[in-house]
């Protein structure tokens, strides 16, 4: 690596210009835009943050960033493409230490310039609480969805947690909220921020008579089978330390709240 | 011992009152920086200069670790049934919001001081190793094991918390101050306001009380030409604007936080929050006040909004206010 130290930053206010230059693009628009096209001086608001000597590699972000595309060619369900990415974001997390991985303003980087394309597609627009315009709401930034999706059940050797609502939504014959279930029950709730304790979880709601949560209008919380047993669980972190319990063991407390 | 809303107190085991009394008492934090030392107790906060939070020196220190295993073995069915962890968990500003488990052990193996991070070498791991968030130390004894038992009073399960100690390590807030945001047509569409209206208070209640920056807690705007003019104002004029500002974010502030203070939430406000910390500087002349806020504003928020305004010397900054002359603001434009 011939990088000079730092790693690429989009600092909050730098992001809320850029952001909007990218909402004024879609605003101005006469037809529905499918791209936005990169600007210019995009550049000129990108910082590099300098932490000791470490140098980033922008080649395997490059890399990753590549593969992540690549992948999600002819994927047309939104949902598959979220979940691509949460996978994504695992190899993000591999790839560089906590000083780069736990800073926002590198995933303001990410989701204004790497990952702008499926930002924009995602969600339809560039608002700032889509890619970290405002300091508020972090969790639904759509990078740090994923980024929070990925941290809290990916597992080697195929990161299967990933995926393990939707399939069995899918066996159910159950094919919509799963993506809600994820951000309810998975992203949202700070007890599954112990990646064993949120892999348990998703383990024992599914077994045996599974849970999903029916966010359908008319529904009731009453619906939301999955949700009210993270409630349970959520309230066990009071009396149990889950980082202390590996899945296994979580998973034994947690069969005792289903 | 804590108790939950609806009366079910936490952690029911038969001395557990004894023992987190103990560990009050006698387990500290102390922290070194380049510049300073320092020891905080239970739910103390100690705030650092960025930079300075990746290089900082922690370490758990046990004034008396005999009278910690005294305090704790009794509520166990042997001796050997507990062990010690220590935890960090980020603050709400770290991307990952993590946490990390930095060292753990049987209780026979305490001894007076843990070294939870070495001085001038950068901290590691995924909580320690970034200064970009705020973060909770916790030193936890917890049942090591799972047993049957038929007493309800002991503890039967792996992990379950016998007692804790937390601290809290904050970012020193850089110039924290009020910045209205350009409220612009645009956003005024967005966020589906009346277009003649110049001033938009703007929070989600779910981060409201946990943010620890103001602007997560929430945002105001105010008309982007007001903005505008503001900075060519005569002085009086931007003193009196500030002053109408402030009241409106005051009284927005109260209107919003008032029927959140009923919510479970609410009952672990944490020192981090900016939102305590603004309420703190609000009520800064007022020992009860500052104390009690989230009380104070619970119980009548009409007394608290006026306590509010009444803030420093309001009376006679605004009665001097009212009292400057044409010339001066004059003299100010030049």
């Amino acid at each position: 690596m011939n990088e000079p130290p730092g790693y690429p930053i989009i600092t909050r206010d730098n992001a809320l210009k850029l952001g909007t230059r990218y909402q004024k693009q879609v605003a101005e628009s006469a037809t529905k835009l499918r791209k936005l096209a990169p600007l210019e001086d995009e550049e000129s608001y990108v910082q590099t943050r300098v932490l000791g000597n470490y140098r980033f590699d922008y080649e395997v972000l490059e890399g990753i960033a590549h593969r992540f595309f690549v992948d999600t060619i002819g994927l047309s369900k939104m949902s598959d493409k979220q979940e691509m990415f949460a996978s994504t974001a695992r190899e993000i997390i591999d790839s560089y230490p906590p000083l780069v991985v736990q800073d926002l303003d590198f995933w303001r980087y990410l989701g204004l310039v790497t990952f702008r394309d499926y930002v924009f597609e995602i969600n339809g627009r560039m608002q700032p609480g889509d890619y970290g315009g405002l300091d508020s709401q972090i969790d639904r930034w759509e990078l740090i969805e994923g980024l929070r999706w990925a941290f809290r059940l990916a597992k080697e050797p195929n990161d299967e947690y990933l995926s393990l609502i939707r399939e069995a939504s899918e066996l159910a014959g159950r094919t919509s909220n799963v993506r809600e279930s994820y951000i309810s029950n998975i992203i949202r709730p700070s007890w599954a921020k112990h990646q064993p304790a949120a892999r348990a979880f998703i383990e024992v709601a599914l077994e045996g008579e599974p849970l999903f949560d029916d966010f359908s209008k008319g529904s009731t919380k009453l619906d939301r089978k999955m949700n009210l047993f993270q409630q349970r669980v959520g309230e066990s972190q009071n009396n149990v330390l889950l980082p202390y319990l590996d899945q296994d063991e979580a998973a034994v407390l947690f069969r005792t709240l289903k | 011992m804590a108790v939950r809303e609806e009366g079910v107190a936490l952690r029911p085991f038969s001395g557990v009152d004894a023992l987190e009394r103990t560990l009050q008492e006698t387990v500290h934090l102390k922290v070194t920086t380049g510049v300073t030392n320092a020891t905080i107790s239970h739910s103390q906060a100690f705030a650092f200069e960025k930079d300075e939070l990746l290089h900082c020196g922690l370490h758990i220190v046990l004034n008396d670790v005999e009278k910690i295993t005294k305090a704790a073995t009794p509520l166990v069915q042997n001796d050997g049934d507990i062990d010690w962890v220590v935890l960090a968990e980020d603050g709400v500003r770290a991307a990952v919001r993590g946490s990390q488990i930095v060292k753990t052990g049987a209780i026979g193996e305490l001894t007076a001081e843990i070294e939870v991070a070495r001085a001038e070498e950068p901290n590691s791991g995924l909580v320690l190793g970034h200064p970009h968030a705020s973060r909770t130390i916790k030193f936890l004894l917890v049942h090591n094991k799972s047993i049957d038992t038929t007493s309800s009073t002991k503890p039967r399960t792996k992990g379950a918390i016998l007692g804790a100690v937390t601290f809290d390590l904050l970012i020193q807030p850089a110039e924290e101050t009020l910045q209205p945001i350009p409220l612009t047509d645009e956003l005024r569409k967005e966020f589906n306001i009346d277009q003649s209206s110049w001033f938009f208070f703007k929070t989600e209640a779910e981060d409201m009380l946990d943010s620890e920056t103001l602007d997560g807690a929430f945002q105001f705007y105010v008309d982007d030409e007001m903005l505008r003019k503001y900075s060519g104002a005569a002085r009086s004029i931007r003193e009196s604007f500030q002053w109408t500002l402030f009241g409106l974010v005051v009284t927005n502030l109260i209107l919003t936080i008032h029927p959140l203070l009923k919510s479970e939430e609410a009952a672990d406000i944490k020192p981090t929050s900016a939102i305590n910390r603004l309420f703190q500087s609000i009520y800064s002349k007022s020992k009860d006040f500052r104390e009690k806020w989230p009380e104070r504003i619970s119980q009548s928020p009409q007394a608290a909004l006026s306590k509010a305004l009444a803030s420093g010397n309001a009376a006679a900054k605004i009665i001097s206010l009212l009292e400057s002359n044409v010339e001066e603001e004059q003299d100010d434009h030049e």
